[in-house]
């Protein structure tokens, strides 16, 4: 076993003061240490100069780590997102566009424009009564804090660790015979139904226990876990 | 990180769901980089970095009342965020982020590096062998050293945000610094 020789005290690579040095450090360089832990770390670094190259590079390890992304300009990323939220936007412009092209470009008579209006007003509500289903429909099942609309027949609220692949997902929900309702939404959640509702218990306690589940809530009645 | 007062994030979260990107400008500037440095953890390639922070900032522009206030901190909210516009990532392209392998045993019967040559790094070259020797590091060191060394937040923090006891964090550091230290001595001795 290394030993370095500190003053007349040996400290030995597995001494529980050098131990207790090691695992204090990063929270030392980090000035997140109790005062009583602070001192005990002056102290030891004062009777042990040998290990201030550690602390000097763990300091070093910290500076890098600060830096990350310090020299990343913002506005690109910003200008990036902003302009796909726009373009998302797009069509209202184009349907102005139209409309000046029809008013401007053409000359049409007066009661034809009219009656030109009339069924561009209709399609248009036809359109729009379309869209809106549609916009609700994203609304209600978009992966938010809101409970999608169907969720009512799942019985099962799961959340999956983010690094669970499709495929053990799909296993592990073919285990415990469960079928997805809805999901994922934005925060991983999928709604489950169970095929055979008198096994609730055992199922959440099946799904908690593995390893890629982060969270499991039972939907409607509580269950003790 | 320190998040913005509450009474301003709930204003301007009014204000983006209302589709104002002047107040979206100010909430991305605010908190980018600290969602950048928690992904650059998690994710060694920038590119592919660079492309889950626009997918989570995206996300949260387009529902930005999902956040509740007052029942997590906001940074923390993005982070959830970050993590799952992450497994997307990751799922899209049918692979899990590189992670190098945790041998913890094995280090553990290595003899401390050299700190007294580790301590002269000084030249941008030095620093740019540690930053590659951090990036080779296992995810879930990664992780930790961003909560401890970028956040500095306290080991009970630490323990409390990844879910394992303080034992394990400590540990983790004490391995992470390790495998870091014998990374930088063989490039270091490979480059002199």
């Amino acid at each position: 076993m290394r030993q370095t020789q500190v003053g007349s005290l040996p400290v030995t690579e597995h001494s529980p003061e050098l131990e207790r040095f090691q695992k204090l450090l990063p929270f030392y360089v980090n000035g997140t240490v109790g005062s009583d832990d602070r001192n005990w770390m002056i102290d030891f670094l004062a009777r042990h100069p040998e290990r201030n190259a550690e602390l000097a590079f763990t300091g070093k390890v910290q500076k890098i780590l600060k830096t990350v992304g310090a020299d990343r300009p913002a506005d690109v990323g910003l200008r990036a997102i902003l302009s796909e939220i726009r373009a998302e936007r797009e069509p209202l412009p184009r349907l102005s566009r139209i409309k000046d092209m029809l008013t401007t470009s053409f000359r049409i008579p007066v009661p034809a424009l009219a009656g030109l209006a009339i069924v561009v007003i209709v399609q248009g509500i036809v359109i729009g009564s379309l869209k809106q289903t549609s916009l609700v429909q994203d609304a209600e099942t978009y992966r938010g804090a809101m409970v999608p609309p169907d969720a009512d027949v799942a019985q099962l609220k799961v959340s999956f660790s983010p690094s669970a692949s499709i495929s053990t997902i799909s296993d592990l929900l073919l285990h415990t015979r469960c079928r997805v309702i809805t999901g994922p939404s934005e925060t991983g959640e999928y709604w489950l139904a169970i095929s055979d509702p008198k096994r609730i218990k055992e199922t959440v306690a099946e799904l908690r226990k593995n390893s890629v589940v982060d969270d499991v809530m039972v939907l409607g009645s509580r269950v003790t876990p | 990180m320190t998040d913005l007062p509450s009474a301003q994030l709930d204003a301007l979260l009014n204000q983006i769901a209302d589709g104002d990107e002047q107040a979206f400008s100010t909430v991305y500037c605010h908190y980018q980089r600290f969602v950048y440095a928690y992904l650059r953890h998690k994710l060694v390639d920038p590119d592919a970095v660079e492309e889950v922070l626009h997918d989570t900032f995206l996300a949260f522009y387009r529902r930005p009342r999902s956040y509740a206030t007052g029942q997590t901190r906001f940074s923390t909210w993005l982070c959830g965020i970050a993590n799952h516009k992450l497994g997307d990532w990751a799922r899209r392209r049918n692979r899990q982020p590189v992670t190098a392998n945790t041998d913890d045993e094995f280090l553990e019967s290595l003899p401390d590096p050299d700190y007294d040559s580790l301590g002269q790094l000084e030249q941008a070259e030095e620093e740019r062998v540690l930053r590659d020797c951090l990036d080779a590091l296992p995810a879930d060191h990664r992780e930790t050293f961003f909560w401890v060394f970028y956040e500095e937040e306290g080991m009970e923090q630490v323990a409390q945000r990844l879910a394992c006891p303080v034992g394990t964090i400590k540990s983790r550091l004490h391995h992470a610094r390790k495998r870091v230290a014998e990374c930088v001595k063989l490039k270091l001795g490979a480059y002199r």
